[in-house]
C-alpha cells in the first residue's frame, strides 16, 4: 500500500492503462488531498458529486478512513486494504476514493452502466397478464423480484463468474420452499467453471447442466419475473445473469415448455386446450415431414386416396425423390428462417418478395418440389413456433425424423420415438425426472401437466421438485 | 436393495406390454386349433398365468427379497447363480418368437412392398440400448406407453367392434376338447408373465393391497386381449386362420378408413410403441439375470449388446422359418414356458424367505 495520494494513483494507473479510466484530484476544507478513479461510462458522475466530493469539499472532520466513510452519503461503500483489490473494484465498475495519508482505500458502488428500461420481451408477449420483462441489469432484475415476492424467506446468493468478465450471477431460492441443497449445489456448479466471459445466462446453463452436450435442454428460461416467481414459489432455484435478460431456473421438467404465463390467468378450460393444441402441434410439427416422406416411399396407405391422387398429380414429373424433396424444402425453410432473423430490417420485405414468390411459387410452377411439401413444411414450421423455447430441439429432431423415415420408413419413426420415450424417462435435473409427471406418473402433479386444473386445485407445490413445504394454497375457514 | 420400480408401473407393463405383444399372432393361432372357441383357449391361458401372478405377487407379500435372495437363501450362491443363468436363457428364448413377428410385421405391415432383413436391424440397435437400462427405465417408459396404448386399443377397438358379427362366435364349446387342449399348449409360449413377476419381486417396494392390485390389472390385461380376440373371430370368422398382424386388420373395414385412409394405422403404430417395450422388456430382464448371476462384473449394456448379438444371429439364420421356430415352440418347448412361467412362480413358495415383512 502506498500512504502517498500521487504513488497510490501512479500504481493504479500503471496497471488500469486503459484511456476511459479516469481520475478526478479534489481537496477537501481541511485541505487534505483526494482522488477518485472510476470508469467513464460506468461510473454515475452525478451521485458522485453529490454524495461523494461535495461531503467531503464542505466538511473538515476526514481525520482517517474510517471518518472519511461515514462522511459519505452513498450506501454502498467499503474499505479496501490493497492496490490489487482496489484494481478489481474500479475493474467491476466501483469508484475509488483515494485520500492522501492514508494507508487503504475506499469503493464506492455508485454505478449508472447504460441500460435500457423495463418492457415487454418481444418473445414472450402476453395478451392477459403482467407485461414486465427482464432487462440486462442484475440489479433491475433483482428489484423485480423483490418487488413481487416481499418475503424474508427469499434468499439471494451473489456470485462472480468469468475469469475476466467477472461477470455477477445471483442465485435465488425460497428457504423452507425449496430443496437448499438443489441451490447449494447450482451455487458449487456455476463457482466450479472458470471461463474468459460469460456473455449470457446460456453460458451459466452450461455450467449447472449434468449433461450439457444433451439435445435437451436442463433448465428453463424465464424472461418474465411473474413466471420467474412462480417458479421460485413452486420450489425451484432461479439464477439471473448479468447482461442477460434471460432467467434461468432449475429443476427442469419438459411439460413447462407447454405451459404459458398466460395459462394461470386464464378459463381452465380454454388453458387446458392450448396446451392440449401445443402438444399436438409440436408432435405433428416434428414429425409430419417424416410421416409424409414416409407414407410416400413405403406406405401409401397411409394418405386417404382422394387426396393422394392430388398428390400424384403434383408430384408427376418431378425430377426429386420425395425425401430429397422434403429435405430441400426444409433447407430453404431454416436459411429463410436464419436470414429473417439476420438480415437488416429494411430488406425484410424483399426476403418475403424472394421467399414467397421465388422460392415458392417459381420452384412449384418450374416442377423443381411440389406443392404439399411445401404445405407440410411450412404448416410443420408454424407448429414448432407453438413451442418457441424448444425451437433448436425441436428443429433438429424434425431433421432426424426426416432423415429416418427417408431411410426406413415408418419402421423407424415408431423405433426413433421408442428411443426418445426411453432416453428422455432416464434423464433427470438435480433429482427431478425431465418427463415428471408423466413418467414416473405423479398424479398429483398431473393437474398441471397437458390438463390445467384450477387455480383452487393447486392447493399442493409440485411433488416432483421434493419441495419442503407442500402447501400452496390454503382457504380459512 | 433400492426400488426400482414402483407397483403401478408393474400394472401398467402387466396390462400394456403384456397385452399389446398378444394382439399380433396369438388371435390368429388361437382360431387355427381353436376355431370360434378361441376365447376358451385365452381364457384358459389367461387363469393359469392369473394365478402365477398372484402367486409371485402374494409371495412379495411375504419377503423383501429378491427371487435370487430366496434362491440364495434355500440353495446357496452357486445354484442360485445357475438358476439365474437359467432364467436369462429363458427370456432369451421368450424375447426370440416375438422378435421373430415382429420382423413379419414389421415387414407386412410398414412398407408396400416387402424390404430387406436390413430395415428391421436398427431395432437391435434400440433393444441394446434400452436392454442396458436396467428396470427402473422399463416401469418409466410403461408410464409413457400405457396411456398411448390404450388410447389407440381403444380407437381400433371401436372402428373394429362396428364391423363385427358376434354371431360367428356361436355356438359356444362346439369345438372337441383336443383341439382347445392343442390350442392351450401351442401358444403357451406367449405368455410368460408368471416367470416376470417372478422377476419383479423385491425390485418395488410392497405395501398393502398390492397384490390384489397387481393380480386385477392383470386380469384386466387379459380382459383386453379377450375382447380383441371375441372381436377379431367376429370380424373374419373362418378366414380368421389366415389373418396374421390381427391388430393391423381388425379395423380396415370401417368406413370412414375409405375416406381418410388408413388411419387405423397410426393407431397401430403407437400400440406398436408399447409392443417394442414389451419384447425389450425380456432383453432387460436376461440382462438383469446375467448381471446378477456374474456379480454384477460387466455393465448391463456390454450385457444387452451381447444378448442382442445372439437375437440378431438367431434372426438371420431362421430369416425365413417363422413357421419351424413357431412349430418347435409349440410343440417342444411349451414344457419349459409351462415350467418358467407357471410351475416356478407357484414352487417359489418353498423358497427360504429372509426379512418377512
Amino acid at each position: 500500500m502506498y500512504k502517498k495520494l500521487d504513488s497510490s494513483v501512479k500504481a493504479i494507473k500503471g496497471v488500469l492503462t486503459s484511456q476511459d479510466i479516469l481520475s478526478f484530484e479534489f481537496t477537501s476544507q481541511s485541505g487534505r488531498q483526494f482522488a477518485l478513479i472510476y470508469i467513464d461510462g460506468i461510473a454515475d458522475k452525478i451521485q458522485l458529486g453529490n454524495l461523494v466530493v461535495k461531503p467531503l469539499l464542505y466538511s473538515g472532520a476526514d481525520d482517517d478512513i474510517y471518518k472519511i466513510k461515514e462522511l459519505l452519503a452513498s450506501p454502498e461503500v467499503k474499505v479496501v486494504k490493497s492496490v490489487q483489490a482496489a484494481i478489481q473494484e474500479i475493474s467491476l465498475g466501483n469508484a475509488l476514493l483515494i485520500a492522501d495519508g492514508e494507508g487503504s482505500y475506499l469503493s464506492i458502488g455508485l454505478m449508472a452502466p447504460p441500460g435500457r428500461a423495463v418492457a415487454e420481451p418481444p418473445t414472450n408477449v402476453t395478451v392477459k397478464g403482467p407485461r414486465e420483462g427482464f432487462t440486462e441489469d442484475i440489479k433491475v432484475n433483482c428489484a423485480l423480484v423483490r418487488k413481487r415476492l416481499k418475503t424474508e424467506n427469499l434468499q439471494m446468493i451473489s456470485l462472480k463468474t468469468g475469469k475476466r468478465s467477472q461477470t455477477a450471477v445471483s442465485v435465488f431460492y425460497l428457504s423452507g420452499v425449496c430443496d437448499d441443497s438443489v441451490a447449494q449445489k447450482v451455487v458449487e456448479q456455476i463457482q466450479n467453471n472458470q471461463i474468459d466471459i460469460v456473455p449470457d445466462s446460456s453460458y451459466v446453463a452450461r455450467f449447472i447442466s449434468s449433461r450439457p452436450h444433451s439435445l435437451f435442454k436442463r433448465c428453463a428460461h424465464a424472461e418474465k419475473p411473474d413466471i420467474f416467481c412462480a417458479k421460485l414459489c413452486e420450489g425451484r432455484v432461479g439464477i439471473i445473469a448479468d447482461g442477460s435478460p434471460i432467467a434461468l431456473t432449475v429443476p427442469y421438467m419438459l411439460v413447462e415448455e407447454f405451459q404459458s404465463s398466460e395459462d394461470y390467468f386464464i378459463n381452465t378450460y380454454r388453458a387446458t386446450t392450448l396446451r392440449l393444441l401445443r402438444v399436438i402441434a409440436l408432435t405433428a410439427g416434428i414429425i409430419l415431414p417424416g410421416l409424409y416422406v414416409a407414407a410416400q416411399l413405403f406406405k401409401l396407405q397411409l394418405i386417404p386416396f382422394k387426396l393422394l391422387l392430388n398428390i400424384s398429380s403434383s408430384v408427376s414429373g418431378l425430377p426429386l425423390s420425395p425425401c430429397i424433396e422434403m429435405f430441400l424444402t426444409l433447407f430453404v425453410l431454416e436459411v429463410l428462417n436464419e436470414a429473417s432473423i439476420r438480415m437488416p430490417k429494411y430488406v425484410g420485405l424483399a426476403l418475403s418478395v424472394v421467399g414467397a414468390l421465388v422460392l415458392g411459387d417459381t420452384a412449384v410452377s418450374a416442377g423443381i418440389i411440389s406443392t404439399p411439401a411445401i404445405i407440410i413444411v411450412a404448416f410443420s414450421a408454424i407448429c414448432l413456433y407453438v413451442v418457441p423455447d424448444l425451437i433448436e430441439t425441436t428443429a433438429t429432431l424434425r431433421w432426424i425424423y426426416l432423415i429416418i423415415a427417408g431411410s426406413i420408413g415408418t419402421f423407424g419413426i415408431v423405433l426413433f420415438t421408442v428411443f426418445l420415450i426411453s432416453y428422455l424417462v432416464s434423464e433427470q435435473v438435480y433429482g427431478t425426472p425431465l418427463v415428471a409427471p408423466f413418467a414416473p406418473m405423479i398424479p398429483r402433479d398431473m393437474s398441471d401437466g397437458f390438463i390445467k386444473g384450477d387455480m383452487l386445485d393447486l392447493a399442493k407445490r409440485p411433488l416432483s421438485l421434493n419441495s419442503t413445504n407442500t402447501v400452496r394454497y390454503r382457504k380459512k375457514k | 436393495m433400492k426400488d426400482q420400480l414402483c407397483t403401478r408401473q408393474i400394472c401398467f407393463i402387466l396390462i400394456a406390454f403384456s397385452a399389446a405383444g398378444k394382439l399380433l399372432m396369438l388371435p390368429a393361432q388361437l382360431a387355427y386349433f381353436a376355431k370360434n372357441d378361441l376365447w376358451v383357449c385365452a381364457l384358459i391361458l389367461y387363469l393359469l398365468q392369473i394365478a402365477a401372478v398372484w402367486s409371485a405377487a402374494f409371495l412379495c407379500s411375504k419377503s423383501n427379497g429378491t427371487f435370487f435372495n430366496l434362491l440364495q437363501n434355500t440353495f446357496g450362491t452357486a445354484v442360485s447363480k445357475v438358476f439365474m443363468w437359467l432364467f436369462a436363457i429363458f427370456f432369451v428364448m421368450a424375447a426370440f418368437i416375438p422378435i421373430c413377428e415382429q420382423k413379419l410385421f414389421v415387414h407386412e405391415i410398414f412398407y408396400d412392398t416387402v424390404p430387406a432383413l436390413i430395415v428391421f436391424i436398427p431395432f437391435f440397435f434400440l433393444s441394446t440400448y434400452m436392454g442396458g437400462k436396467g428396470l427402473n427405465n422399463a416401469g418409466r417408459a410403461a408410464d409413457i406407453a400405457f396411456p398411448l396404448f390404450i388410447a389407440s386399443f381403444a380407437a381400433i377397438f371401436i372402428m373394429s367392434v362396428t364391423q363385427s358379427n358376434a354371431g360367428w362366435l356361436l355356438p359356444v364349446f362346439s369345438n372337441p376338447v383336443k383341439d382347445i387342449a392343442r390350442g392351450v399348449h401351442s401358444t403357451l409360449y406367449a405368455f410368460t408373465d408368471g416367470a416376470v413377476m417372478l422377476m419383479f419381486m423385491g425390485r418395488f417396494k410392497y405395501k398393502k393391497g398390492d397384490c390384489t392390485k397387481i393380480t386385477l390389472s392383470y386380469a384386466a390385461g387379459a380382459a383386453i386381449v379377450i375382447a380383441f380376440i371375441l372381436t377379431f373371430y367376429s370380424v373374419f370368422s373362418a378366414l380368421s386362420p389366415d389373418e396374421y398382424f390381427a391388430i393391423s386388420k381388425t379395423a380396415i373395414f370401417f368406413p370412414a378408413l375409405s375416406v381418410t385412409g388408413r388411419l387405423d394405422l397410426i393407431a397401430v403404430y403407437v400400440t406398436e410403441i408399447a409392443m417394442l417395450c414389451g419384447i425389450i422388456l425380456y432383453i432387460q430382464l436376461a440382462a438383469e439375470c446375467v448381471y446378477t448371476a456374474i456379480n454384477k462384473r460387466a455393465g448391463r449394456q456390454w450385457i444387452s449388446l451381447a444378448i442382442n448379438v445372439i437375437l440378431l444371429v438367431l434372426i438371420i439364420i431362421f430369416n425365413d422359418k417363422y413357421r419351424a421356430v413357431q412349430g418347435v415352440y409349440g410343440n417342444i418347448l411349451w414344457y419349459v414356458f409351462a415350467v418358467f412361467t407357471l410351475l416356478l412362480p407357484c414352487l417359489a413358495w418353498v423358497l427360504k424367505r429372509s426379512g418377512k415383512r
